[in-house]
């Protein structure tokens, strides 16, 4: 399955979204283990699907490996207040 | 209408609250939230929560009308 | 220390320039009940917190809303990215225009800068705390204005989500003020 930056980049976003919401819920339910659970489930996901974006696109997160020359923090551009074009990625399958 | 004041027939209820510890007055209280089902991936971000107790959407014909306050 | 995702936490694709609503909007960005004033304030009373939770969700609310910030941000920069003078002019947004052409602008919708006056750090956790819960209501409402306000569906989902967010953040207040009110509860004082 391959997914287009876009596509990739919506995916992460959902992913995050709810490890973000799970996240302020265990600050107040740091005991509870079922969501802890769910949040490492998430959590995990997640840094799959944004390593396999900043292999493919662009780095995503600063002081992480940058996998292009030139340093594709700078050359990757991609910041979120623009609007970017898409190619396609061809990557393993989630 | 004699009586410009709205008549407050005060009736003494006894409100349930539904703790089981001593409330004292004074202080605000919030019911903890208590994991349950959860929202699709997709359907959490569109919604802004993955919790559906804590989705409450926004209904603009409330508003039309005016807040109405109801005297007792 | 933060560290910076290059990503927005909701997607915001405005096609349709909009500078009246630009000029709304603007005051979620640098206005009293804004993203500025909600992240700065929950990140500066986070020191004088008594809990672990609480001080978890005073850093963790503060850090979610810097998140709104750029939402709210990349709403009003598209919102303005390709109006003319002309619509900026008949939008009464001229005198931000002068001031800062289509920049980005800590100002409130009658065009107020921001102020600290909008906060406070009172060292006391329970009135800090209730601070932050009306704090999420009058956001909650300024969003419920500004989608009266919308009507383009691109502005429109993203206010909702951000409106979605304040309920959140207000359960998560209430929860860590009960539990910093026990812990005071539960201390003796000598």
């Amino acid at each position: 399955m391959s997914y287009s930056e876009e596509q990739l980049m919506r995916e992460i976003q959902k992913v995050e979204f709810a490890v973000v919401d799970l996240h302020l819920y265990l600050d107040t339910h740091p005991t509870d283990r079922e969501a802890l659970t769910l949040y490492n489930q998430l959590a995990e996901r997640l840094k799959m699907l944004k390593e396999t974006f900043s292999r493919c696109y662009r780095q995503l997160v600063e002081l992480h490996p940058s996998y292009q020359y030139p340093y594709s923090w700078v050359a990757g551009g991609g910041w979120p207040w623009t609007m970017r074009g898409q190619y396609m990625c061809e990557e393993e399958e989630y | 209408m004699n009586d410009l004041c709205p008549q407050r027939n005060f009736i003494p209820t006894v409100i349930p609250i539904p703790r089981y510890r001593y409330t004292p007055l004074a202080k605000s209280y919030i019911i903890f939230q208590d994991l349950k089902k959860l929202y699709s991936l997709e359907e959490g971000l569109d919604k802004g929560t993955i919790f559906p107790e804590l989705y409450i959407p926004y209904d603009p014909r409330k508003h039309e009308g005016g807040h109405k306050y109801e005297l007792f | 220390m933060w560290i910076y995702e290059k990503k927005l936490e909701y997607p915001v694709k405005i096609k349709r320039p909009d500078p009246k609503m630009a000029k709304y909007i603007i005051t979620q960005y640098g206005g009293p009940d804004g993203e500025l004033a909600a992240s700065l304030r929950y990140l500066t009373q986070r020191y004088s917190m008594p809990t672990k939770q609480a001080q978890a969700v005073l850093n963790d609310i503060g850090t979610e809303e810097l998140a709104h910030l750029e939402i709210v941000a990349t709403m009003v920069h598209q919102l303005l990215k390709n109006a003319s003078v002309e619509d900026i002019k008949a939008a009464d947004m001229g005198g931000y225009y002068a001031d800062h052409d289509k920049a980005l602008f800590y100002v409130d919708a009658t065009g107020n800068p921001w102020s600290a006056k909008y906060i406070q750090s009172k060292g006391d956790p329970i009135a800090d705390l209730h601070e932050d819960m009306a704090a999420e209501q009058k956001a909650r409402a300024t969003y419920e204005w500004l989608l009266n306000l919308a009507d383009d569906p691109d502005v429109k989902d993203p206010l909702r989500f951000l409106r979605e967010r304040e309920v959140v953040h207000f359960q998560r207040f209430g929860e860590a003020l009960e539990i910093v009110q026990d812990h005071l509860a539960s201390k003796k004082y000598y």
